[in-house]
Order: C-alpha cells, then structure tokens, then sequence
C-alpha cells in the first residue's frame, strides 16, 4: 500500500474517533491515544503553557510535563524516557488549539518519525485542533446558550424563593420550594432534597422533590457515611460528585427508592456552620453536567438564608421565651420564694419551652434513690412530688449528671428508671441538666419526649433554669443557715444574759433546755448532771409535747448511753438507736436516739446537754455541734455561781476570821473572843449553833462560848459541863485531834444520829483548837437542816478553831511575858533592896563604927600628938563623907524610905534632893503595892534626874494621884524637851517596867516645849495574871 | 533466601460446589497461594461453584469468568472448570473489580488497572483483565487500563465466553458473581511474566473502506451495506431465512482484519450481523474511515501462531522455565482448528510449556499490550507464561 494512501486511511480514522467526541477534553483524549495508535507510539500527550491536556503512556498523572513540553516542534532527535518502554525517539508538533500547545508523540527507539509518520501526524494535529476548536466553540456557544436559558430559569427560581422567604413562610415550604426549583432549573435532575445535618451523624431530610413527583423520603432520617456527597459535603463543606453511586451510598443518602446513580451535593451554611446539604441526584451515572454545584451553592444560600431568617425569628421568639421565664423564676428567686415555688415554676417553664412530654426535677438523696420535687406532664400522677424513685445502677447518664455535665439520650435507654419510663410512658428521649451546688451535684431537672429527639440545644437551655434553681436552694439555705445562726445567737445571748445577770444556774439550765428545744426542735432537749454513780440527774428539760420531765428525776448515764459516752470520751456523742440493754431503756423513756455534748467545768466532767428523738429518724448531724455552743455557756454558768459562791464563802469567812483576828489581836480577853468566834462562825458556816468547849480533867467539857439562831439555846449553857457521847462528835475529835462529822438523816440509826434528830437537828459537825501541839478544846457545830454544812464543810470550822487556837496562845503568851517581865523587875527590885540593906546593916554600920573607935582614938590621943590628932580627925572626917556617900548610894539603889515611909515621904525626900527646885503635889495616902510604889518612885527620880542632867530645866512639877484604881504619875519641867525613848535614856527601862505592872507611859516632850511623862499603872490585879 | 513461587492448575467437572472445590484442592500446591483464576462453563451453578472453591481456599483473592471452552494441559474441555493458583512469597497479587463496565469502558479499564502491586521488590509486573466481550469495544477497556498504568505495565486476559451463545456472560470476583464487569488482577512478581501473541490470518481479496461506522457497529463498507459487502467478498449469497448462527459460524473464522502500521493486522472478530439494517458487529471498534480486509486461516497458519505466541511468551522469561502457561485463545480458532486441531495445539502449548501446568479458555476477544497503545485482539492466541 503506498504511503499517501496509509496515511489517508490512517488520518480518516483519526479523524472518525476525534470527530465523535462532544467535548474538548474527550476529543483531546482521543487525539492522543489514536495518534498514539496510529503511529505505534509508546506515549503521547497534548501540552499547553506547562499543562497536560491530554496524555497515555505515563502512570496515571505522572506525564512529565517539562520533559514533554522541551520536545520543539520541527526540532529532531529528542528522547524521552517512558517508563517500562525506556528511550523513545519524540516528535512535536504544534497544534491550532488550545493556544501554545503541541502534541508530542513518543516512539520506542532512537528512530525518529519518516517524513510519511510526521506528515500524518501534523494532519492529526491539525485535524485534532481544528475539533477541539470546534468543540470550544461550540461548547462556549452551547454553554452561553444554556447559561443564559439556565440563568433565566435559575433566577426566576431563585426569585421565587426569594419572595417566598420575604413572606416570612415557615422554612418547610421554602425548603421544599427549593428543591423543586432546582429539579426544574437542572434538567438533569431526577430527584433534589434539602437535607439537614444533626448532631449524631445524621441528616434529615426537611424538603424535597422528585421528577416522579413522589418526595416520599422527605422526613426520613439517614445516617450519614461511606461515599455519597450527604456525607461528602459534611466531611468537607464543599460542594461534592458522585457520579457512580453504589446502591448503598444511594440508600444511605435516600435519594429516592430507585436507584440514583450519580448525585451532587452543596453545603447550606448558616452563621458559619454547615447546617444541611441540598442533593441533586440523577438516575444516569454521569446524568449531572458540571457546574451544577455552582447553581446549587445558589440555592444553598437562599435557603441559608431562609433559615437564618427563620432561625433569627425563631431564635427571637424563643430567647424571648426563656428570657421571660428566666425573669420570672429569677423573680421568685429574689423575692426569696420557698425553693418549692422555684422548683415548680421551672419544671412549669422548662416543660413549656422545651414542647417537652414529661418534665421533672428531682434531688438526688444520700440513699442513691431520687426524690420527686417538681413534675410536668402525664407522669404527674404516676410520679408526684415526693414520689421516690431508684434510677438504677445502669441509668444511663447519670455519672455525667453526678459529675456536673448535661445528658443528652435520644435513643430509648435501658437500666431499671429507663425500662420502667419506656414500659409505663413509652419516652423516646429526654435531657436532663444537673442542679449542682458548691460543686456537688444536689438533683437534675429532665425533659422527656415521646416524639424523637430534644431540640438541638436543650442542655444549654435547661442549664440556664438549673443554674437558677441552684441558686434559689442556695439561697434558701443561705436564709436558713442565717435564720438558724440568728436564732441560735439570740439563744445563746438570752441564755449568757442570764448568766450575765447571775442568774441562779437552775434557771441558766432551764432556759438552756427551752432554747435548745426550740432551736434544735427535737423530741426532749434536757440540761444533765452526772452522778458519783453511773446516774445522771435532769437539771432541767425540755419536750416538744410540753409534757417536760421533772427536774432531779435520774437518769442511766453509763456505758452504752449517750451520756456515758461523752463522759467516756469527754466529746458530743450520739447513739442513733439504742441497743442491747440500753434498748428497752431507751424505750422505756421513749427515746429511739440521742445526741449529747458535754459541760465540762474546771477539766473535769460534770454533765451534758442533749437531744433525744423519740422516734427512730435519729437528730440531724451537726447537732452536736450546736449543742456544744451551749455546753460552754451552761459551764460558764455553773463555773460563775459556783465562783460567785465561793467568793462570797470565802469573803464572808475572811471577813468573819479578820474580826476574830481583831479581837485576838487586841487582846481581848479570852471569853470576849470566844463570843466572838462562835458568833462568827456559826454565821459563816450557816449552821443553826456554834459552840466552844474546853475539856475538863474530870473528863466532861466546859461550855466557854456558845451562839445560836435561837432565842433559847439547846442543850448546856456557858459554863456548863457535859460528858461526850463517845464516837459522838466531840469525843473523836478530842481523841484523833481531826474534824469529825455526823450526818443525822432518817436513815441513819447511830446513837449520835438519833439524839441529834431528838433535838431536831440533821447534822454536826466538829474541829479541834490545837494549841501548841495539845488538844485544848473543841467546836461544835450543829444543824437543824440536811445539807446546810456542805460535805467537807468542817474543813472551813477548822479555820475558826486554828483563830481560837492563836487567840488562846497569845493570851496564855501574853500573860506569861508579862509575868516574867515582873518577875524580872520584882528580882531586881528585890536584889537593890538586899544590897541596900547589906549597904545600910554590914559595910554602913561597919564604916560607923569605924569612925566612932577613931573618934575615940582621938580623944584619948595626947594633945601632943596635935598632928596626930588633925590627922585623925582628917581621917573620920573622910570617913563621914564616905559613909554619907554610901548612904546616899544605897537609897539610889533602893530607898530605904520607900519600903519603910510608902510612897509620899520617899516622893518628898527625891525631891529635897533634887538639884532642881520639885514642885510636889501628891494625893496617894494610903500604901500601895510596892511594885507599883518602887515603880512610881523610879519614874519620877529618872525624870527628875533627866530633867537636872539633860533637859537644862530650871524647875520641875510630880503630880501623882490614886484614883479608880489606877495611879497616875506626872512628871513635868521646863527644859529643851526632845526627849525619846531611843536615845539611851533610862526612858525604856522605865516603860518596861511600867508595861509589866499592865500600865502604860506617855511621853510628850517636844522640843523647846519641856518635857512631859504621864504614866498611868493599874491597881486592880483581878485579870493580871499571878505573877509567879 | 529467594522467595518461592508456584502455579497450580486444577479441573474437574461435575456438579459445581464439589467441582469447584476439587479443581481449587488440585491448584492448590502449598498454603500460601495469593491468587486463584477460574475459568469454568457456564452451564455450572456459578455461586455453588464459587463457594465451592472459597471453601477450599478462603479468602484467596480470586478472578475469573466463564468460558467458550477450557483448556488444560490434557486438552479441551466443556462443562468443566478450571482452577489456576499462582502462590508464594515471590508474588504479590491485588484484585479489582469494575461493575457497570459498559456504561464507560474506559473508565472500568482504568479502574480495573488500579489494583497493581507497588511493590518495588517484585519489579516485574502484569495486569491480568477479564471482562465482559459483550459489553462493547474491549479496546475502550484497554485504553483505560493504559492510561493509568502507563506503558511500564503490560495488559494480559480476554474476554469471557458463554460457550458461543452470545447472550450473557459472567465474571468472578472474590464471591460475586457478575456481568458486565471487569475483574482485574495485578501482579508484582520477582521474576519474568511473560506474554506473547500471535494469530496466524492472512487476508483475502481486496481491502474495503469503513466508509461508515460507529464503534463496533460497521454499517457500510466501500459505500455498501456492510453485511452483503462482506458476504460478496466470501462470494456467499445471504441466506433466505437470515440465519443468525450461519452468520456467526461463518464470521467466527472470517474476521475483518485491521492495516496497522507494524504490519500484523489487528484482527477483529464479526459477533453477528443485522438482517435489517445490512450492518455487522464486531467485538471492538471498526473506526469509519478505516480500511479493512477480510481474514482467513487454515489449521497450519493457526497452529504456526500457537507456537509463535507462546515460544514468544517463554522467551520472555530470559530464559527461565515457565512455572505455568495460561492461555487465551480465541474461539474463532477453535472453530479453525476444529477438535481435532486444538488437541495438537495445546500439546505444541503442553511441549512448550515443558511439563508446567496449562491452563486458559476460549474467548470473545484477547487482550495482550506488551508495547504501544493497542492491545485488543481478535482471533487471536495470548499466552501468559510465568516464571
């Protein structure tokens, strides 16, 4: 076959393949694989401006377009490597169209094209060109044609749907209006639909269309997945094309009951977020041109924006709603309306705006059960408020609630609340939104629905009311936490203004146990006080019935009672039900449960304030707590009377001891004393007579003192003798030198007891006076009430007795200094009287006689002896002077004229004597006792002789008178005065014997103003003791 | 250590689920087969047949179709099936599947090629097709396998038979049973696949201008009527009643032969003629403006093209032995070769195959590309050897 004629056939068959295709890509694709055919190429490929328009011989999309596009047409000897092939000999041409493009083919081999080959392939080129030309154009023509038939037709649709959206129609009919305009605007359409996306990988279909007129699947629900353009366009939010559709991706997207086989899909967003897909579907595989989604994305955003419309006012609206049933449960909230209200109104609110079936709002209890505190809708009867119910181990959501987070179940649950609900209501869905308070989740309100899901969004909305609802229990609990602690604090101040007041604790107690019942409300409320035993006695209480029990009555207060427990462990204590023993007497009491704190005063346990519920719900915790805060106050109260008493105890009894001390200290006489000291005692002591004894050798005691309350005092008299009942009271006080006391109920049958009730006494008591080591008396204490000397009250007559003890001393002491001082004197006096007398009768006589023999020596000496004689008479002389200086000595020593004259004439020859001239004037004639007399004689020659030696007087007056039995003696003169007692004058020693006679001296001598010396010396000698 | 492979071949016949599994026990050399083929009667239970063998060999990924014929190395069969595994580590085998075909045959060419092996270990590679020869212009299917693989992979199979009945014919893939399909296996192996093909017409009388056509409908040649064109070049006169067989057998080895600038004419099968319209149908496209010329064999050029086919397709193998053969053989040149003829042609196949298994089928049409962009035969021997 000649070459023209080849390639002849060879172009018509080019031309044959080229010339059916009806597009520019598809006459380009077939322009490469026939030239690739037709010249036995390897490879071939149109290229334009760094584009593959068409290729083969190259993997998929891997056709190199520089190595392609370096081929230059009219250039020789270029290779190419095709892979699998290895080198090919390549030719270009240029083509007529598209514009810059060339068509390169690619022949195994180093071998170029013939001239025949590269002629047949510039006419393929040529022919190829001149039909893609043709294609374009008339592609562009059929496309503006089309375009403008479709933009007509498109935008009388979408003006269509623009009115209808302007109408402000429901979004339903816009949606199926949308899908019937473009079923009508694309011709290729089979079936159209406007789906809309949900939150569980879903799409709903809300309107559609179909060229069969039968949009059955409108309102159908699909899940979304696999390859078809619903799921397509929600992975992406681009328009998607599926032009084979398996039956499957069909079904999934629900493009109609026969079998679609290619869809396109455009994203309707609203406000930002994908909302929905609008699908066109075709029965043909490739049934839907390009550019569909480019008309689709039209109508996608009319329905966008009918929707945002819609959404807007529905939005609108809806806010309105809930903003306006915000405000009113808000409302209730701050008119601080019981949390009931609250609870109801939102179950009312939440059950309108959510078009919800069943509405409840439920507190979850300790128990794990849920109460019922609000409800809406048909389970109002079913489940009414209070009603309590088990959610079931398996309920599903309930962690997410009891972890604070919204649960959302649009699928009928299972677990034992679901089964029942979905048995009884047949509830499809429901949301429930958590109540949580301070962070722990306190209930839930839930909407339930028979009819599919809850509205998108439900939670969020719910959560607005919850929030609400929180707050309202908050509040309340606020206002009530505030309330109690109001009324506890006005408790607690009523009760300390009590104790402010002084008020007796009986009544501190009593007013306890009424605030605690009221403050508390339990069943009884009671102030205790624990016993020696395992009893505690009421001090006062409380009952809510009124019907309180009497004060004193005893209670168990041992182990396994609430009392014995906060004695045990010093801390409140409840026992919520009674047990074992203390069950039935528990019981008995009708008391199911009890809570107990205790009043603790001074370390030391002394009882409780508690609570008991005589039901089984036992009080609610925190009570001790609140029972505490009284427990101090009722301690605080008992601690101040029982501090008060002991300070006015102690006041009263110092006050009585100082008295007595007084007197002790005064010296008064002993019996004065005793009077007092059992004046004083019995006063302090509260007891009905107080008595001093002293017992007598003869083994009887003497009365000494005696005070009664009564105007005649029992038993034996002051001065009296009685014997003591042994093992009475006084003889073991006597015998073991302790108190000793009896107590004188009606029980006790002890002799002492029995004649104590004989006298109508109840008790006595007494304390030994112990002085210097020996038992010397005893006092009596006697009571005609039980109780009015408090267990170890002769402790405190001890006190009394240790004051008589000191009294008794001092005065024995007293009396004996006194006497020894006066011995002491009386020694001396007696010993100066001895030396004057030795002086006066042996060395004065002796010395007299001496100078008589001189004398008589003289007269018988010779005249001769003349100088003898003087001599001699010298010497009597001096002998004379001598004797009258030892006379005069003696009578210093003790006046000899004193013992013999008295007192007058030993005054009268002092103050001859005197150096100063003595005016004397006393009025004592009778004798008086010589201590007395010796002391008055000294007094006045030390002041004489001070007034000569120290004061340079010039005169001095004695006045000394006896007169009710006490001689007073005046010493005065005129001198410098300044005169003390410390100034090493004979001043002390004159006081001292002055002291001794029981007497007392005055001293006045101020200086420039003489000096004076009163001395007053008693001469009754009755209370002075003998000395000796 | 270098990896293993083999290739099993296994018939029988009988009722299907038992047939099935027998022909998959005898295919099935080792455990690690990677890919079965079936080619099997249509007159089987098909899904029995399918199961049978999936009971045998799991999920083995298979493909397969029925047939005009089978063919073992013992000789043809009917109303038999024939079971090939190909297994070991030195093959990695992926399938597909295209459904539809015919609603664009370029595009189940292509995706069918998409199943090929990236395996860089296994660097020789193969794409084995099996499609529906009634579905349209096969080359369609071959230009799209081409555009995606490129001239790096060569395209081997052919299209299914239903034993000349010209109705209906089905393709396997895993448990589907189909029609109008394309299955495809892509095979990465690390030794040679060799093809060849040859078919052994020569053309008679002069050649004719396809002065109008439209894809594999031919309706005039040289400006006549394309039916009584052709039957004038065989000096036949149309038969009175317009026997349809009579015109299938007498087209079955009377193909229109194509002018190609290589020099072998690409021959294509005559499926039927219209008695209305005086046009032919061909299984591939007769593109208008083409010139063609009838074709004709006889049982010696026929048999020289067996032995040309498959001595090209061991030689391949850079001179290793073929672990099996499977071949693709035209049913026009069984209706050449009449019975007796395919005996001595499998044996020249079985001789060549040098005792490796054999297996293949008679087909509506042969696909073998090893170079260039066309590779849709008629009348036609394709062997795959493999090494």
């Amino acid at each position: 076959m000649a070459g023209a004629e080849w390639s002849t056939q060879q172009l018509a068959e080019f031309i044959g393949a080229v010339s059916v295709a009806d597009n520019e890509a598809t006459a380009a694709l077939a322009a490469v694989e026939r030239a690739a055919e037709l010249l036995d190429a390897d490879a071939a490929a149109i290229v334009a401006g760094g584009e593959i328009i068409a290729a083969v011989g190259y993997p998929e999309g891997a056709a190199p377009v520089a190595d392609l596009e370096a081929v230059r047409p009219g250039v020789a000897g270029f290779l190419l490597e095709v892979p699998g092939v290895g080198p090919c000999a390549s030719t270009a041409v240029t083509l007529e169209h598209p514009p810059a493009s060339t068509l390169v083919v690619a022949r195994a081999g180093v071998d170029g094209l013939t001239p025949e080959e590269a002629g047949l392939l510039r006419g393929m080129a040529r022919v190829a060109a001149l039909t893609m030309r043709m294609l374009r154009v008339l592609d562009e023509e059929r496309e503006a044609r089309e375009g403008l038939e479709e933009l007509a037709g498109q935008q009388a649709a979408l003006r269509r749907v623009a009115t209808l959206i302007v109408s402000g129609v429901q979004p339903s009919a816009v949606f199926d209006a949308v899908a019937e305009e473009v079923g009508h605007v694309i011709a290729a359409a089979d079936v159209t639909l406007v789906g809309r996306y949900d939150a569980h990988g879903a799409v709903e279909f809300v309107g559609g269309w179909s060229r069969e007129g039968d949009p059955s699947f409108v309102g159908s629900r699909v899940s979304l997945g696999g390859h078809n353009v619903a799921t397509l366009v929600l992975e992406r939010n681009i328009p998607a094309r599926v032009d084979h559709l398996t039956e499957e991706a069909t079904a999934a997207t629900a493009l109609a009951r026969e079998w679609a086989r290619s869809a396109v899909g455009a994203p309707i967003n609203v406000e930002g977020r994908i909302w929905g897909v609008v699908t066109v579907g075709s029965m043909q595989p490739d049934g839907l041109p390009p550019g569909i989604e480019r008309q689709l994305a039209d109508f996608t955003e009319l329905v966008a924006t009918a929707i945002a419309n819609a959404q807007a006012r529905e939005e609108l609206r809806t806010i309105a709603d809930e903003q306006a049933a915000l405000r009113r449960v808000a409302t209730l909230v701050a008119e601080a309306a019981p949390p009931e209200a609250v609870f109801t109104a939102v179950a009312e609110e939440v059950h309108r705006l959510l078009h919800a079936d069943e509405t409840g709002l439920s507190r979850y209890d300790p128990d794990g059960l849920w109460t019922v505190l609000a409800v809406r809708g048909a389970m109002t009867d079913s489940m009414p408020i209070g009603f309590r119910l088990d959610p079931g181990p398996s309920m599903p959501g309930v962690a997410q609630l009891l972890s604070g987070h919204s649960v959302r179940v649009d699928a009928p649950p299972t677990g034992t609340l679901a089964d029942d609900l979905i048995r009884a209501e047949d509830l499809q869905a429901w949301v429930a939104s958590p109540i949580v308070l301070m962070g722990r989740t306190w209930g839930q309100v839930a909407v339930f629905s028979r009819h599919g899901p809850l509205p998108t969004g439900a939670e969020e909305r719910l959560g607005h009311f919850t929030e609400l609802v929180a707050t309202a229990i908050a509040n309340a609990q606020a206002r009530e936490d505030l309330r109690t602690i109001a009324d506890e604090q006005a408790a607690l101040r009523r009760v300390a203004t009590l104790i402010a007041a002084a008020a007796p604790p009986e009544e501190v107690f009593t007013a306890v146990a009424e605030e605690v019942g009221r403050l508390l409300s339990p069943d009884r409320a009671y102030v205790g006080r624990y016993e020696t035993d395992d009893t505690m006695t009421h001090v006062a209480s409380w009952s809510s019935t009124g019907e309180n029990l009497p004060v004193g009555i005893r209670a168990p207060g041992g182990a396994g009672t609430v009392s014995g427990l906060v004695r045990e462990t010093g801390r409140p204590a409840r026992v919520d039900r009674y047990a074992g023993d203390m069950y039935a007497a528990a019981r008995e009491h009708g008391i199911g449960s009890a809570v107990a704190a205790p009043i603790t005063i001074e370390g030391r346990p002394w009882g409780v304030i508690g609570v008991a519920s005589t039901s089984e719900e036992p009080p609610p915790t925190g009570t001790e707590e609140r029972l505490a805060k009284f427990t101090e106050l009722v301690a605080t109260a008992i601690a101040n009377a029982q501090a008060r008493e002991e300070l006015r105890t102690v006041a009263d009894e110092q006050a009585a001891l100082r008295r007595v001390a007084m007197l002790v200290a005064r010296g008064l006489a002993a019996a004065e004393i005793f009077d007092a000291v059992v004046k004083e005692t019995r006063a302090v002591l509260g007891v009905d007579s107080v008595a001093l004894l002293r017992p007598e050798s003869d083994g009887t005691v003497a009365v000494l003192a005696v005070h009664s309350t009564h105007p005649e005092p029992p038993g034996i008299p002051v001065g009296g003798r009685f014997t003591p009942e042994p093992n009475g009271v006084i003889e073991p006080v006597l015998r073991t030198g302790r108190p000793s006391r009896i107590d004188a109920p009606e029980g006790n049958v002890g002799r002492m007891a029995q004649l104590l009730r004989v006298g109508g006494n109840r008790g006595a008591a007494g304390a030994p006076i112990v002085v210097e080591g020996r038992p010397w008396g005893v006092m009596l204490a006697v009571w005609k009430q039980a109780g009015a000397l408090p267990a170890g009250g002769e402790g405190r007559l001890v006190q009394f007795t240790e004051l008589v003890a000191t009294a008794v001393a001092n005065t024995e002491a007293q009396a004996e200094l006194t006497a020894s001082r006066a011995r002491i004197i009386a020694t001396a006096d007696e010993t100066r009287r001895r030396i004057e007398r030795d002086l006066h009768d042996g060395l004065q006589q002796r010395l007299v006689s001496l100078a008589l023999q001189l004398r008589a020596a003289q007269a018988v000496t010779p005249p001769d002896l003349d100088e003898l004689v003087g001599e001699l008479d010298d010497v009597v002389r001096g002998l004379n002077v001598t004797i009258d200086e030892l006379r005069e000595y003696a009578r210093g020593i003790h006046p000899a004229i004193l013992a013999e004259g008295g007192l007058a004439p030993a005054l009268k020859s002092l103050a001859r004597r005197s150096a100063l001239p003595v005016e004397l004037d006393v009025r004592a004639e009778k004798r008086l006792p010589q201590p007395i007399e010796v002391a008055a004689y000294y007094i006045v020659s030390e002041a004489l002789a001070n007034a000569a030696k120290h004061a340079e007087a010039s005169s001095a007056a004695v006045e000394v008178e006896a007169a009710d039995d006490v001689l007073r003696v005046f010493v005065r003169d005129d001198g410098v005065g300044g005169a003390d007692f410390g100034r090493g004058s004979g001043l002390v020693g004159l006081r001292d014997r002055v002291e001794t006679l029981g007497g007392r001296l005055t001293l006045h001598s101020e200086l420039d103003a003489g000096t004076s010396i009163e001395v007053k010396l008693p001469l009754r000698d009755e209370s002075r003791p003998a000395p000796g | 250590m270098q990896p293993t492979r083999w290739v099993g071949v296994g018939s029988a016949g009988g009722p299907a689920e038992g047939a099935g599994a027998h022909a998959t026990d005898e295919a099935l050399l080792a455990e690690d087969a990677k890919l079965l083929i079936v080619f099997c009667s249509p007159t089987f239970d098909l899904p029995a047949l399918i199961r049978g063998i999936r009971t045998r060999a799991g999920d083995v990924p298979l493909i397969g179709c029925t047939t005009a014929g089978e063919i073992v190395a013992t000789g043809p069969r009917d109303a038999s099936v024939v079971v090939t595994a190909f297994g070991g580590d030195g093959f990695a085998v992926e399938t597909a599947c295209a459904k539809g075909a015919s609603r664009d045959l370029r595009e189940a060419g292509a995706t069918a090629a998409r199943c090929v092996p990236a395996r860089t270990d296994l660097p020789h590679k193969a794409l084995l097709l099996l499609s529906d020869g009634l579905a349209g212009d096969q080359q369609q299917i071959v230009r799209g396998a081409y555009g995606v693989l490129g001239a790096g992979v060569p395209l081997v199979g052919g299209c299914a038979g239903d034993d000349l009945k010209m109705t209906r014919t089905f393709q396997f893939h895993d448990d589907e049973v189909l029609t109008d399909a394309v299955v495809a296996a892509g095979i990465a192996s690390d030794a040679p696949l060799g093809i060849g093909v040859h078919h052994g017409w020569r053309r008679v009388g002069q050649p004719m201008l396809v002065t109008s056509s439209a894809g594999t409908r031919v309706f005039t040649l040289d400006d006549g009527p394309a039916l009584d064109v052709y039957l004038a070049h065989l000096g036949l006169d149309q038969p009175a009643d317009g026997d349809r067989e009579w015109l299938a057998r007498l087209a079955l080895t009377h193909p229109f032969g194509l002018s190609r600038p290589g020099g072998e004419e690409k021959v294509r099968l005559i499926s039927g003629g219209d008695f209305g319209d005086r046009s032919l149908s061909c299984v591939a496209e007769v593109p208008q403006g083409a010139l063609v010329w009838v074709m004709e064999g006889d049982e010696e050029s026929v048999l020289e093209a067996t032995e040309a086919a498959a001595g090209a397709s061991v030689a391949a193998l850079d001179g290793r032995p073929p672990l099996g053969m499977v071949a693709f053989d035209c049913i026009a040149r069984r209706g050449v070769l009449g019975d007796a003829g395919i005996r001595v042609e499998i044996d020249r196949l079985a001789a060549l195959a040098a005792g490796a298994p054999i297996a293949g089928f008679y087909t509506y049409g042969e696909i073998a590309r090893t170079r260039g962009v066309r590779g849709f035969h008629n009348q036609t021997l394709v062997v795959l050897s493999v090494a």
